[in-house]
């Protein structure tokens, strides 16, 4: 019964601690100093770049991607492209071979043997890489023309070893889901990762619409292939190691949300399992680099654990409900009870929600906010795949299991063009 | 967000009505009373001769033996060293009356007198024929308070739902109506060009006067929206003139001082802007001159060179694809030139020494910096590889780093500092006179450039960018992009 309850405060503590993180996040981007961005940097002496393009099976996509990117504001002889057809059994590899046929800088890689999966694919690719600065996009992409230039000029600052640009959801009329996405992508990078940058805390780099040093990888010894969220891996393998990650949010790029809870379900547990296996992993390390600060630590710790909160609250709510029934929930009483119901209740549950609206009203788009209440079928969804990716991410720890990678499904029909979904 | 503030506030509410009537009908839910303000009300402790269990709740006690001595709730249990004790507090046996003539009765259960026990089925008889004994009814008091507790659950229930849904409702509509699921607007086709609103302007309106005559004349146009265009050749404009229209002037303008422009002005030759002129935008595919006191409302570009007047302000953006020389006192946003000079009218510095700049160091590795901890930089130093100060940092005169800089804090440079690299601070950047910096300077405080600086070299685009201020001393000499989201001045 003691551990019953003494587990509930600390879940209620918790939660606290990540509420007050999502209220100061949202009042940094509301109320507080904006840092201005180096993609304003006009430069003429821009730095060689390689754009990789993991692609498995991506023929209803392929064409798209590379038509933008060759019409890139970006000089050419300083330009290299790698698409990488990954054990692809569909027209990929065609399609390439056409564009490489049609235009020098584009490289193909066409793998057929070795380590399958998105790491190995680009620890292959950064072997043929000539740029100083790698950027990566995933094949349902679609970069604006002066992308390039605005992520390859965060580089110039010496301190930066990756930067995160933001991802736009492009297919958010097609049903309530990918407009319950579009809503989760604003809080998460038009609030969450401005201020996390503006506030000089941890961006995160998310592996797409982001650059990163390629001599600082290979030196590293490029991506762990053991690790299925290889963009968090480098994330805190950078911060350990002394580097930067920034963010940039006017560096934004379309993709494409899932369109079925099937495929988000394992999506979002594919991405706790990685999550949590950096977590587990680098704990210790970030909480003792020398080149992090107290602050910088702090929030480190909180992002790293913020795929396994769900299960946290889970637990929680099951344990509050034990108690309730037991008859033991005279944790507190007075008006100290309303506190903790208050804050349990409200906090703990609408917190993130007050990003979600922040990000919103930020873009100009004040009529999504109305979908706000519906976000709490996301909340409970999220939550239990989100535990089931922790459970994973712990079994893998204990049993040694190798994580097999799994592409996410697209939806896109061949040949539609991106501009059809731009109206405003 | 504020829906679901209110929301929120009164879910709390409700909860606390739903425990506190719950409270009343011995949910367990806290140990409360409905009448008790006290904080928790805790198990009395028993002495080790307890026998007799009370209801708090229900002002009962119980015996050893009878049905509900053990099953009584901890949290409204009371203990008491003897039956006496518990009538004396006002407690009652169970399932009785109160006591009478000290014999009390109960069903289902032993009843201990003092001295005599005896069994349920004599209780049933009477003890004396005049004198009837009944276990007495549920009181019906306790049924109407049970009627209104379970009413006032309904209602809390009822009221919650309701609020819960509320919400939901407006989703629902957005949800069919879909009056923002249009996925938030990227301009695929911007890119990044510091002369973009001259190039922007000019194919609108190349566009727009296509089969206008060439004769003088007024004629309406669409741009953003309808507009009256004036078409010219060559013009001088009088002092103090207004000029309602756009203008489209097919070779040089002059304009006398105080004149007012109200809207756009195109000029395909030279521009000659007369003292204390008010303009909109002004764009010049010849040389400019802009005379002192002159305010630009947005922006200004020159194709050749344009010399702009002291005590100038020059709008959102002032650019040209030559030399843009600035006098004092002059304000702006963003500038653009190659270079942009400050002072007095002059050619633009050509460095030819051989401790000038020239092409940047290599550094290796490239991608590598060192953290330091110092505060300063020895004068006359030489400092290789770029380097990262956690603190505020002076760098001693005639110093040269052959590396970018960036700073947690304030970079401080004392005169003819060389840099060949970037210089980044979180804090305030001051140049010192005389120095010599090959790349971009970039603080989210603010730029001081002390005269005689120059950045960047002939050819190469560099950025200044400070976003509160930007201040630039007499004869400084920049190539390529100034910017700040504060103001920019020429002192």
């Amino acid at each position: 019964m003691l551990i019953l309850k003494i587990y509930l405060i600390f879940a209620v503590c918790v939660l606290i601690i990540y509420a007050l993180r999502h209220f100061l996040f949202t009042l940094s981007r509301l109320l507080m100093e904006q840092r201005i961005y180096y993609q304003d940097i006009i430069n003429s002496e821009l730095q060689s770049v390689t754009v990789i393009i993991p692609m498995h099976n991506e023929e209803k996509v392929a064409s798209q991607i590379l038509d933008l990117l060759i019409r890139a504001d970006y000089p050419q002889d300083l330009l290299q492209i790698i698409p990488i057809n990954d054990f692809s059994e569909d027209a990929t590899s065609k399609t390439l071979d056409d564009y490489a046929a049609r235009y020098p800088f584009i490289n193909p890689l066409h793998r057929y043997q070795g380590e399958r999966g998105k790491p190995a694919a680009l620890n292959e690719a950064l072997k043929l890489a000539t740029g100083e600065i790698i950027i990566v996009f995933d094949a349902d992409y679609l970069p604006p023309k002066g992308i390039i230039k605005d992520i390859s000029s965060f580089f110039n600052d010496p301190e930066i070893g990756a930067v995160m640009g933001r991802v736009v959801p492009i297919n958010t009329r097609v049903n309530i889901l990918t407009r319950l996405l579009d809503m989760e992508r604003t809080g998460g990078y038009q609030v969450d990762q401005q201020a996390r940058y503006n506030l000089k805390l941890v961006p995160q780099y998310g592996g797409t619409v982001g650059g990163f040093r390629r001599d600082v990888i290979i030196s590293m010894g490029g991506f762990d292939t053991n690790i299925l969220a290889e963009d968090t891996e480098l994330t805190y393998r950078l911060l350990t190691h002394g580097w930067k990650v920034i963010y940039s949010n006017r560096a934004e790029c379309y993709e494409e949300a899932p369109e079925t809870w099937t495929v988000r379900a394992r999506q979002i547990r594919r991405w706790s399992r990685g999550h949590n296996q950096v977590m587990i992993r680098y704990l210790w390390p970030m909480l003792t680099s020398r080149y992090l600060s107290g602050k910088e630590k702090l929030d480190g710790l909180l992002l790293l654990f913020v795929y396994a909160m769900p299960l946290l609250l889970l637990l929680a709510l099951c344990d509050s409900l034990a108690l309730f029934f037991l008859g033991e929930m005279n944790i507190f009483a007075g008006a100290v009870a309303i506190l903790f119901v208050g804050v349990y209740n409200t906090f703990g549950n609408f917190a993130p929600f007050y990003q979600i609206g922040t990000g919103a009203l930020l873009d100009g788009a004040n009529k999504r906010i109305l979908l706000l209440p519906m976000l709490l079928f996301n909340y409970f969804f999220n939550t239990w795949y989100i535990a089931l990716g922790l459970l994973e991410a712990v079994w893998d720890v204990i049993t040694g299991r190798k994580a097999k990678w799994q592409k996410t499904r697209r939806f896109r029909k061949e040949g539609k063009s991106l501009y059809q979904a731009q109206k405003r | 967000m504020i829906k679901s503030q209110i929301f929120g506030s009164l879910l709390i509410i409700l909860v606390i009505v739903f425990i506190n009537t719950a409270n009343a009908v011995d949910i367990p839910v806290n140990n409360q009373k409905s009448t008790s303000s006290s904080v928790v009300v805790k198990e009395e402790t028993r002495s080790s001769k307890t026998i007799v269990i009370g209801n708090k709740d229900t002002k009962r006690y119980h015996l050893p033996g009878m049905p509900y001595y053990n099953k009584i709730k901890k949290y409204h249990r009371i203990y008491f060293d003897s039956e006496q004790q518990a009538m004396d507090k006002g407690y009652y046996k169970a399932v009785t009356g109160k006591n009478l003539n000290g014999s009390v009765r109960s069903v289902g259960a032993e009843i201990e007198k003092p001295g005599k026990t005896e069994t349920v089925e004599k209780l049933l008889k009477p003890i004396d024929d005049n004198i009837h004994v009944e276990v007495k009814a549920p009181s019906p008091v306790l049924d109407s308070a049970a009627v209104v507790i379970s009413y006032k659950i309904v209602i809390a229930f009822t009221f919650f739902i309701i609020l819960f849904f509320l919400p939901f409702l407006p989703a629902i509509v957005e949800i069919i109506r879909k009056q923002d699921g249009d996925p938030l607007f990227i301009p695929m086709d911007y890119n990044k060009d510091p002369r973009y609103f001259c190039k922007s302007f000019k194919q609108i309106l190349q566009k727009a006067i296509i089969g206008l005559h060439s004769d003088p004349q007024i004629s309406v146009v669409m741009l953003s929206q309808k507009e009256k265009i004036q078409k010219t050749e060559s013009i001088c404009i009088s002092a103090g003139a207004q000029v309602e229209n756009l203008l489209y002037v097919q070779g040089d303008i002059v304009s006398d001082v105080n004149a007012h422009f109200r809207k756009e002005v195109y000029v395909s030759g030279n521009a000659d802007i007369g003292a204390g002129n008010v303009l909109r935008v002004l764009a010049a595919d010849g040389n400019m001159t802009i005379a002192a006191g002159t305010t630009f409302e947005r922006w200004l570009d020159s194709q050749g060179n344009l010399d702009v007047g002291s005590d100038c302000h020059l709008g959102i953006s002032a650019s040209c694809g030559g030399r843009l020389n600035l006098a004092g006192d002059c304000s702006f946003r963003r500038l653009y030139g190659m270079p942009v000079t400050t002072g007095s009218v002059r050619d633009a510095i050509e460095i030819n020494s051989p401790t000038a700049l020239s092409a940047k160091p290599t550094i290796e590795p490239e991608s590598s910096f060192i953290r330091k901890t110092d505060s300063a930089i020895a004068e006359w130093s030489i400092l290789n590889g770029h380097s990262v100060f956690l603190t505020d940092v002076r760098i001693g005169h005639h110093s040269v780093v052959n590396g970018s800089i960036k700073c947690y804090g304030d970079i401080e440079m004392e005169e003819n500092v060389t840099i060949y690299g970037n210089v980044f601070a979180d804090g305030k950047i001051t140049i010192g006179k005389g120095a010599i910096i090959s790349g971009h300077v970039f603080s989210q405080d603010t730029i001081i450039v002390s005269e005689n600086s120059v950045i960047s070299r002939p050819g190469v685009v560099k950025s200044v960018l400070g976003k509160k201020s930007v201040c630039l001393a007499p004869n400084v000499t920049i190539y390529g992009f100034i910017s700040t989201e504060g103001k920019g001045k020429v002192i």
